[in-house]
C-alpha cells in the first residue's frame, strides 16, 4: 500500500539545516496494522502528516497504492487522500458548533455524497458505534471518550483504505484508551489497514509491528 | 444543493454562536448600505418615479420657450396643430396669495389649462377637478385646493367646495380637492393651489410646461418630430419676424424638467458618492472583522481540510456566512433606511421654499438593498475567506497559535488606517462645508433680507409706453412709500443673489484711448434701494427723484469698483462713460459710494458693482421690493394690493421673500453639509467600532505579554497607555492620510464653490482631534480589560 524511498523532511534554521526526517524508507502493506514510536521529536507526527498527505514539503519518493505521491499535482495528491484516508488526532478535533450526527455527516459531504446516501451511512455508523442516542450532542456535551468514539467514527464514515491515528488515546483515560484501541483492532480486523503513533508500549501491541524513529531516522 | 443548505445552516449556527460579532457586521453593513439606500430612496422618487396620473407612461412633457413673452397664444398653435398629443395641456408655477378670511397666505400653486387634470386623468377627492369651460374667458373664477392645503388650513371641511376664497384678491370658488399625495408635476416644489390660466390672468410669460398624452399607437419620437415641425412654422404675434424662434423641447413622462432632473442627477450622484464613502469604511471596517475571526478559526478550518473540504468548499462555507451577514445587514439597513427615510420627509425643508421630497421605499428600493449587500458579500467575505483558507494544516492541527501576525497583521492595521484615513476625509470635509457655510464670508450678504418681500413686474403684460411704464412704477413706489406698514420700496432690474449676473463696459474720464474699458457689474435701482436693502452709502447720496431721463446721467458704485478705477482717491464727482460694444454714450457722474455687498452669489468674492437710476434708463420687466413689518403672506398681499390699485390687470408673480431667495441660492451646499456631517458621523461610529473590534484582538494576543509585564511591577496605567498608544499611532497615521486627501479634496471644493476656504485648518485639526478622541476611548476599553486580567491570571491562562 505505501514505500517511502528516501523520504526526507528538513527546515532551513539560520545558516544551516534542521533534519526532521532522514532517508526514511519503508513499505507498509495493505491490512497492517503498524505503530510508530519514538521519544518526542524524533519526527513521528511528521512521519504521520506525510503519510496523511497534509504536508507535502519533503523530498524522495512516495508511493501509495501504486501512485507516485512524489510527482502528482497538489490537487490529485488532495484526491486521492479524500478517497482513501481517514483521521484520529489525540485531541479529537471536533467541530465544536456541530452536532455528533453533523460532524460524521461533513466528511461525507465534503466527498459529494447524496443527502440521502449520507443519512444512511451516518445512521449506519452511528448504530455501528452504538452512540445513535448522542447524535444530538455537541462534542462538548460528550465525554473524552465518547469525544474520540465520534472521531473514530468520522474517520471511518467515508470508508478508508487507511486509518491514520496521532496518539489517538493519548487524551483518554486508561478504560477509555482500551476500548478504542480494541475498535481500532476490530477495524483492522476488517480490512482497514491502521497506523497509529503512540507513546505508549501497550497500545503498540495491539499492532503487527512497531516502526521506532530517533532524531529523525528509522531506528527499528 | 443540499450541501449549500447545509453550508448555510452551519453558517448561521456559528454566527449565533458569535453574537458580539454578528451584532457589530450586521451593525456596520447596517450603517453602510443604510446610508447609501436612505439617499437612494430620495433620488429614486425624485429621478425614477414617473408622472403622477393614470397611464404616466404615455404622459410626455414639453417645455415652451418664446423670448417675445407670448406662449399661450403659441401654445395654442400647437395644440390645434398636434396629431401625436390629442390631449395637451400648459401649466406654469406660481406664488398665489390665498385668503379665506383670516391673514393671506402665500402658497405656492400653479395656473394651469382646463384640460390638465383631464390630461392626467386624475379623479377628484372631493367636489371635481376644472374642466375645459372653466378656462374661457368670462368663466367665473374656481380654484382646486391640494389635500394637504385642504386638512391643514380647512381641517379636512368637505363643506369648503363652493365655498369662495381670495386668489390673488380676486373671489374665487373653490369646485374640488385633489387626490390625497397630488402634489403638481413641478417636482420637487409641491403645488397646493390650482387655478385656470385665464382667471389668474397668467396667460403671459416668457415660458410654459405643456403636459400631453400620447395618442394610440405614437410614440416620444414621433411626438418629438412633430413638435419640431410645427416649432419650425409657428407665428409670434407682434414678434420681429428676424428674432428668435418660440423653442420648445420635448421629454418623456419624467418628473422634472430636464435641467433639475440635470441638477438632481449632480446631486443624487454626489450624495450617493459621499455616502459610498461610509460603504467604503464598513466594507473595509466588516473585512478587518471577518480577517480577525478567520484566524480564530484555523483550528476549525483545518479540521475540515483534515476531513476532506477542498478550498473551493471552505470558501463556498465562509461567503455562505458573509451571504447571511449581509442579508441580515440589508434587511437591518432596509429598516434603518425606512426609518430614516419617514423621518427625514416629515422635518420642515431647511428653507422657505416649497419642496417636498418623496421617500420611495418599494421594490426598487429593496432590489438596490439587496444588490449592495450581494455586493458587500463578495467585497467584504472573499478576501477574508480566502486568507483563512490558505493555512498549514499540520500547524494548526498541532495547535498553532491564533495570533494576528505578520501579513495578515499589516492587512488588518492597513484597513483599519485606511478606514480612519477615509473617515478623516468625511469629517474634516463635512467640517469645512458647515464651517464654511457659517462664516462672515457666506453669512455676512452686504445687505438686509429680513421683512423684504420680492414681486416681479412686468409691465410689457398690460402693453404700456415707456411714459406709462414710467408713470406707474413711480405711482406704485409712492402708494408703498404713503403706506405705514411699508419701511422702504424700491424698484431693481434684478433681485440681488438670485444668479442673475448682468455686466456693462464702461471707460473712466481722462482713460488713454487704447486702454481696454472696464466691465463692472451693473444695474438699475430706483431711489431707495440701498435703504429697502440696508446697504450703507459710505458716501455722496442716494439716486433721488431728480434723476431723470432728462436730468445729467449719475450712478453710484461700490468700494471695490472705486478702489480698482480711483485707488486713494474718491470716487464722488469722477465720470464713466459707457464704452461696451455700442458707441460711447452720455458721461455718467458718480453721485455716491455704496458699501460693497453680495451680487450674484452669497459667497462670491466683492465685485465692482455700478448701479444707474431706474428712471434713466427705463426697465419694462423688474422687480419690486418691498421691506415691511409683516408677516410674509401679508406683505406678499399688500404688494399685491397697491400694483392692482395702481393697475389691476397688472399680474404680480413671485411674492417670494428675499430671504428666501438668497437661501435657495446656498440650499444644495446646505444640504450637503448636512449630509456630510451626518455621513462622518456615521464614519465615527464605524471607526470606534473598527477600532475597537482590532484593539480586543491585539489585547487578547498580548495578555500573556500583560501578565508578565505586570508581574514586573509595570503599573496598569502605564500597561493601558502602552496598548492604547499602540493603537493611536495607526489611527494616526490613519488620521494624517485622510486629512492630506481632505486637503486635496478642500482645492476642489473651493474650486466648485467660490467662497470655501480650501484649508481650514479649525475644521481639519477639529475632526482629527474627534477622531482621536473616538480611538483613544476605543482602545482603551479593551486595552483595561486585558489589563485588568492581572499577571496572575494571565499566566495562568497560558
Amino acid at each position: 500500500m505505501i514505500q517511502l524511498h528516501n523520504v526526507e523532511k528538513s527546515y532551513g534554521s539560520g545558516a544551516g539545516q534542521t533534519w526532521v526526517l532522514r532517508r526514511i524508507n519503508l513499505e507498509i502493506r495493505a491490512g497492517e496494522f503498524v505503530s510508530i514510536m519514538g521519544p518526542s521529536g524524533a519526527g513521528k507526527s511528521t512521519l504521520l502528516h506525510i503519510l496523511g498527505m497534509h504536508d507535502s514539503a519533503w523530498a524522495g519518493e512516495f508511493n501509495f497504492l501504486g501512485e507516485p505521491i512524489h510527482k502528482m499535482s497538489r490537487k490529485q495528491v488532495l484526491e486521492l487522500q479524500k478517497k482513501n484516508i481517514g483521521f484520529v488526532f489525540q485531541s479529537y478535533h471536533l467541530l465544536d458548533d456541530l452536532t455528533v450526527y453533523e460532524n460524521l455527516e461533513v466528511p461525507l459531504s465534503y466527498r459529494d455524497y447524496k443527502k440521502s446516501d449520507r443519512q444512511a451511512i451516518v445512521s449506519d455508523i452511528l448504530d455501528r458505534f452504538q452512540i445513535v442516542a448522542k447524535k444530538d450532542l455537541y462534542p462538548n456535551q460528550l465525554s473524552g471518550g465518547q469525544q474520540q468514539l465520534v472521531g473514530v467514527a468520522r474517520a471511518v464514515v467515508a470508508s478508508p483504505k487507511l486509518i491514520l491515528a496521532d496518539e489517538p488515546t493519548g487524551n483518554l483515560h486508561s478504560d477509555q484508551g482500551r476500548e478504542i484501541m480494541e475498535l481500532f483492532k476490530k477495524l483492522n480486523s476488517e480490512g482497514t489497514t491502521i497506523i497509529q503513533v503512540t507513546h505508549s508500549e501497550t497500545n503498540a501491541t495491539y499492532g503487527h509491528r512497531i516502526i521506532k524513529l530517533r532524531d529523525g531516522w528509522v531506528v527499528e | 444543493m443540499s450541501a449549500w443548505f447545509d453550508d448555510l445552516r452551519y453558517g448561521a449556527r456559528s454566527l449565533r454562536r458569535s453574537p458580539g460579532f454578528t451584532f457589530i457586521a450586521v451593525l456596520t453593513l447596517a450603517i453602510g448600505i443604510g446610508a447609501n439606500v436612505t439617499i437612494f430612496g430620495f433620488a429614486s422618487a425624485l429621478l425614477l418615479e414617473p408622472l403622477p396620473g393614470r397611464e404616466p407612461d404615455r404622459l410626455v412633457r414639453a417645455y415652451l420657450y418664446a423670448k417675445a413673452n407670448v406662449p399661450y397664444p403659441i401654445f395654442e398653435q400647437v395644440r390645434a396643430q398636434t396629431r401625436t398629443l390629442p390631449d395637451l395641456a400648459a401649466f406654469r408655477d406660481a406664488t398665489l396669495s390665498l385668503r379665506s378670511g383670516g391673514e393671506p397666505e402665500a402658497v405656492f400653486g400653479s395656473m394651469v389649462t382646463g384640460n390638465y387634470f383631464d390630461v392626467l386623468r386624475l379623479p377628484a377627492a372631493h367636489g371635481r377637478l376644472f374642466g375645459q369651460d372653466d378656462d374661457r374667458p368670462g368663466a367665473p373664477a374656481v380654484a382646486v385646493l391640494s389635500d394637504a392645503l385642504w386638512q391643514r388650513r380647512f381641517g379636512a371641511d368637505p363643506s369648503v367646495v363652493g365655498r369662495t376664497v381670495t386668489v390673488n384678491g380676486h373671489p374665487h370658488t373653490v369646485v374640488g380637492i385633489a387626490p390625497p399625495g397630488f402634489i403638481g408635476t413641478m417636482h420637487p416644489i409641491a403645488s397646493h393651489l390650482w387655478v385656470p390660466m385665464h382667471g389668474a390672468s397668467g396667460r403671459t410669460d416668457k415660458s410654459l410646461h405643456l403636459i400631453g398624452r400620447l395618442s394610440s399607437g405614437r410614440t416620444i419620437a414621433e411626438v418629438r418630430a412633430e413638435l419640431t415641425a410645427i416649432a419650425s412654422r409657428l407665428t409670434v404675434p407682434g414678434a420681429n419676424p428676424a428674432g428668435p424662434p418660440p423653442f420648445m423641447s420635448v421629454y418623456a413622462g419624467a418628473r422634472l424638467a430636464p435641467e433639475p432632473r440635470l441638477l438632481a442627477q449632480v446631486f443624487s450622484a454626489l450624495l450617493l458618492g459621499l455616502a459610498g464613502i461610509v460603504l467604503l469604511i464598513a466594507c473595509v471596517n466588516l473585512s478587518g472583522l471577518q480577517l480577525t475571526r478567520g484566524l480564530t478559526r484555523r483550528h476549525e478550518i483545518g479540521v475540515r481540510i483534515a476531513v476532506g473540504a477542498d478550498r473551493r468548499r471552505l470558501v463556498r462555507l465562509m461567503l455562505g456566512e458573509s451571504l447571511l451577514l449581509s442579508a441580515a445587514g440589508g434587511l437591518a439597513a432596509a429598516g434603518a433606511a425606512w426609518l430614516a427615510g419617514r423621518t427625514l420627509v416629515s422635518l420642515p425643508f431647511p428653507a422657505p421654499i416649497p419642496v417636498s421630497f418623496d421617500f420611495a421605499f418599494d421594490a426598487r428600493l429593496l432590489l438596490f438593498a439587496a444588490a449592495l449587500s450581494f455586493a458587500t458579500m463578495f467585497a467584504c467575505g472573499l478576501a477574508p475567506a480566502l486568507q483563512a483558507t490558505r493555512l498549514d494544516v499540520v500547524t494548526h492541527l498541532k495547535g498553532g497559535t491564533t495570533a494576528l501576525g505578520g501579513s495578515r497583521s499589516r492587512l488588518r492595521a492597513g484597513l483599519i488606517a485606511a478606514q480612519v484615513a477615509l473617515s478623516a476625509l468625511l469629517i474634516a470635509l463635512g467640517g469645512q462645508l458647515v464651517r464654511g457655510l457659517n462664516s462672515p464670508r457666506f453669512t455676512d450678504k452686504g445687505l438686509v433680507t429680513d421683512g423684504v418681500v420680492t414681486a416681479e413686474l412686468d409691465l410689457r403684460t398690460v402693453g404700456a409706453s415707456k411714459e406709462e411704464g414710467v408713470a406707474l412704477q413711480q405711482r406704485l413706489l409712492d402708494r408703498l412709500a404713503a403706506d405705514p406698514r411699508v419701511q422702504a420700496a424700491s424698484l431693481a432690474q434684478d433681485i440681488p443673489l438670485s444668479g442673475n449676473n448682468r455686466n456693462g463696459g464702461f471707460r473712466k474720464e481722462g482713460a488713454a484711448a487704447e486702454e481696454k474699458p472696464f466691465w463692472p457689474n451693473v444695474t438699475r435701482v430706483s431711489p431707495g434701494h440701498f435703504a429697502t436693502l440696508g446697504i450703507p452709502l459710505r458716501a455722496g447720496r442716494d439716486f433721488q427723484g431728480g434723476d431723470s431721463a432728462s436730468s445729467p446721467r449719475v450712478a453710484i458704485v461700490n468700494e471695490t469698483l472705486a478702489r480698482r478705477l480711483w485707488p486713494e482717491e474718491s470716487p464722488l464727482g469722477k465720470r464713466v462713460q459707457a464704452a461696451g460694444s455700442e458707441a460711447p454714450g452720455p458721461w455718467v457722474e458718480i453721485v455716491g459710494l455704496a458699501r460693497d455687498s453680495k451680487y450674484v452669489t452669497v459667497g462670491e468674492d466683492p465685485r465692482p458693482m455700478l448701479y444707474q437710476p431706474a428712471a434713466q434708463g427705463y426697465v419694462e420687466k423688474s422687480h419690486l421690493l418691498v421691506k415691511t413689518t409683516a408677516n410674509p403672506a401679508t406683505a406678499a398681499a399688500l404688494v399685491r394690493e397697491h400694483v392692482f390699485a395702481v393697475h389691476p390687470d397688472l399680474p404680480v408673480t413671485s411674492g417670494a421673500t428675499l430671504e428666501s431667495i438668497t437661501n435657495l441660492t446656498l440650499l444644495p451646499l446646505r444640504i450637503a453639509a448636512i449630509l456630510a456631517g451626518a455621513l462622518g458621523t456615521l464614519a465615527l461610529l464605524l471607526v470606534i467600532i473598527g477600532v475597537y473590534g482590532l484593539m480586543s484582538q491585539v489585547a487578547q494576543q498580548r495578555t500573556r505579554d500583560l501578565g508578565i509585564r505586570a508581574a514586573l511591577g509595570a503599573s496598569p496605567a502605564a500597561l493601558v497607555r502602552g496598548l492604547v498608544g499602540q493603537g493611536l499611532r495607526l489611527v494616526g497615521a490613519g488620521v494624517a492620510a485622510g486629512l492630506l486627501a481632505a486637503a486635496g479634496a478642500g482645492v476642489l471644493l473651493r474650486a466648485a464653490v467660490s467662497g470655501l476656504s480650501a484649508w481650514d485648518p479649525v475644521a481639519l485639526l477639529g475632526g482629527a482631534t474627534a477622531l482621536l478622541a473616538a480611538a483613544s476611548f476605543a482602545c482603551a476599553v479593551p486595552a483595561r480589560r486585558a489589563v485588568r486580567l492581572g499577571a496572575a491570571s494571565a499566566l495562568r491562562g497560558e
